[in-house]
């Protein structure tokens, strides 16, 4: 009886850190900027087999892309207010309505994986473990079942307070994707991670990496900007 | 009155331009170049109802060409945007003779404040209706169903927009040159929780229109529907003796146009979509049996998808993930006069091109083709994004 009680005593500590640090918070704080360049490429076999040049706004839970190379995508525009998802085409000026598990222009991410991303939201810390000095590991689990991923497990760095490593599993606890934040950089005084990489684990040697540049933590778009009325104009 | 609406437009773009750089920052501007070829071979059926012996005169291989240059000049000063856009269309084609026209898609300026408010004057494309393939709502420009992704040409239209977080209020002028022939137009837009709906109501010319859209964003599929009550119509119709009526030429009858499908992903490469549509001012089967009868003086309503009041359409979509291309079935089937289309369609994508392939087979009594193929290269051109033109600090 003795050890257990003692394990539990040296464990408290940390247990009392977890729960007074809002790890949720910090990351979707951590990965959060409103306004942004993204380059995304995409691999497979280790051979670039397209690649997407983008301006990235967000405000809060809303996103808005506009799409700026190649050439045969430029003008395109896409848009998540949280609960839907439109794609403007700047050929006929109409958009269209998408679902949320498309492949995002066909990569390794869905469109909720990158077009939402907010874990305080949708889920809850179950568990946490201490990986190294100043790495500690969270096991997320989905709020309900409307969420893309079951479980999520996360390492985190507690000293610059950004995500390393993310790994997304399916309800029947199948590793699904694997993102790996990169090229942390500091931004107003705060870390950013401004290189993403995805691995969907149900595809063999394929990668998505997208790279952010003119990272600003805080824009300049109001509300409407972030509306139907608004992504076609 | 072509010349007073370009002089309108390039009018109100100076004006405001001009106003707005005496407290302007930057100016930017970007343009494109497309250059699009289509080259077809239609298999011409002799035994055709509409087209016996090619009585139209139909060549078996057509080309056209297209050039779109594209101009968007912005200027941003205190938090109000003013917009010039341009898109022209320069076209060649061989259809009866080789000529070569040259007209503007799109010529616009925009003017918006804090991103809430929107005024427009000029030729712009109109963005209404949730339907893929058939757009009710769009009253003024139908495209192709075949090509949904056509480039299209604008209305000249005067508008204001009203922006709120989730509602959107749109009202629309479209002059002409005489006053009773001006349309008006106010449309409602609504956004929550999935669902897009909107309301619109027309007045073209003498006529009225009412209409809905309303669309729905699931996971893993999207629904649609939009629809008009009018009393207009565009449509040759045959009447009960079986005589050709001339669109308009009847009294102001309500009817009613719909569209209604749907999308959804099977796994990662498979998406299937439908559609239905529903025209009341279209041909019943009776009708139907009058116009075939007195094929080919009623030409002039022919239409190679649908005749009939009820269409449907399916389409079965692969697309390769990682690479740039897709395979696609669309069918279209007319229940009402028994017209069947099944057109395979591929395209592939690259940084700067785009090939698409089609073919088109009709299997029913009157069609004009027993098949049509064509191939359309899309090349884009190196394009000039944002570049500033002059950066003149406020009051400096």
């Amino acid at each position: 009886m003795k050890p257990i009680v003692l394990f539990l005593f040296m464990l408290s500590p940390f247990l009392n850190h977890y729960k007074e640090v809002d790890y949720l918070e910090l990351l979707d704080k951590s990965i959060y900027c409103e306004q942004a360049n993204i380059r995304m490429e995409v691999y497979k076999d280790n051979k670039e087999m397209k690649f997407y040049e983008m301006e990235f706004y967000r405000l809060n839970e809303k996103m808005r892309m506009e799409f700026t190379a190649p050439a045969t995508e430029k003008g395109r525009r896409m848009l998540n207010d949280h609960s839907s998802l439109w794609m403007y085409l700047p050929r006929t000026s109409k958009v269209m309505k998408l679902p949320f598990k498309q492949s995002f222009m066909g990569s390794d991410a869905s469109n909720s994986d990158l077009m939402r991303m907010t874990f305080k939201k949708d889920y809850e810390i179950t568990n946490a473990s201490k990986k190294e000095s100043n790495r500690i590991e969270l096991e997320l689990k989905a709020k309900d079942r409307e969420v893309s991923y079951n479980k999520v497990l996360i390492t985190f760095d507690t000293e610059k307070k950004v995500p390393v490593k993310q790994e997304m599993y399916s309800l029947s606890n199948k590793l699904i994707k694997t993102l790996l934040y990169d090229k942390v950089v500091s931004v107003d005084g705060e870390y950013i991670p401004s290189e993403l990489t995805i691995h969907d684990e149900l595809q063999s040697n394929s990668s998505t990496k997208l790279s952010y540049t003119n990272i600003k933590k805080k824009g300049n778009k109001p509300t409407e900007f972030f509306t139907l009325g608004s992504l076609k104009k | 009155m072509k010349n007073f609406k370009l002089h309108s437009v390039l009018i109100f773009w100076f004006a405001l331009n001009n106003l707005s750089s005496l407290f302007s920052q930057s100016s930017k501007f970007s343009y494109q170049l497309i250059l699009e070829t289509k080259e077809e071979y239609n298999a011409i059926d002799p035994n055709s109802l509409v087209n016996p012996d090619n009585i139209l005169e139909l060549n078996e291989i057509n080309s056209t060409t297209q050039l779109y240059p594209i101009f968007t000049l912005n200027n941003l000063s205190n938090g109000i945007n003013t917009q010039l856009q341009i898109e022209a269309d320069i076209r060649n084609y061989d259809f009866e003779k080789e000529r070569t026209d040259f007209f503007f898609q799109e010529l616009y300026t925009q003017f918006s404040s804090k991103d809430k408010h929107y005024w427009t004057i000029g030729k712009k494309r109109l963005d209404w209706g949730s339907g893929m393939i058939w757009n009710p709502t769009n009253f003024f420009i139908q495209k192709d169903p075949l090509r949904t992704q056509n480039r299209l040409e604008g209305l000249f239209m005067i508008n204001y927009t009203y922006l709120l977080k989730n509602h959107a209020f749109h009202f629309y002028l479209f002059p002409e040159e005489k006053k009773e022939d001006c349309s008006l137009a106010l449309k409602y837009d609504f956004s929550k929780n999935r669902i897009d709906a909107g309301f619109s109501l027309v007045e073209y010319k003498k006529y009225q229109q009412f209409g809905y859209e309303f669309s729905y964003g699931g996971d893993q599929f999207t629904a649609y529907s939009e629809g008009v009550v009018k009393n207009y119509t565009k449509s040759y119709q045959v009447n009960e003796t079986g005589e050709l009526i001339e669109p308009n030429s009847s009294k102001k009858k309500f009817r009613v146009e719909l569209a209604a499908g749907g999308m959804i992903l099977l796994n990662d490469h498979f998406t299937f979509s439908c559609e239905y549509r529903f025209r009341e001012d279209y041909l019943n089967s009776k009708e139907i049996a009058f116009y075939k009868a007195q094929l080919p003086s009623y030409s002039v309503l022919f239409d190679p998808i649908s005749m009939g009041q009820h269409t449907f359409f399916g389409s079965m979509e692969y697309k390769d993930i990682y690479g740039r291309g897709s395979v696609n079935v669309r069918t279209f089937y007319d229940p009402v006069s028994r017209q069947l289309l099944i057109s395979p369609w591929g395209i592939i994508s690259r940084n700067n091109f785009q090939i698409e392939l089609s073919v088109l087979f009709y299997n029913h009594s009157f069609a004009i083709y027993d098949f049509q193929s064509s191939i359309l290269i899309s090349y884009f051109f190196k394009t000039k994004s944002d570049g500033y033109i002059h950066k003149i600090e406020k009051y400096q």
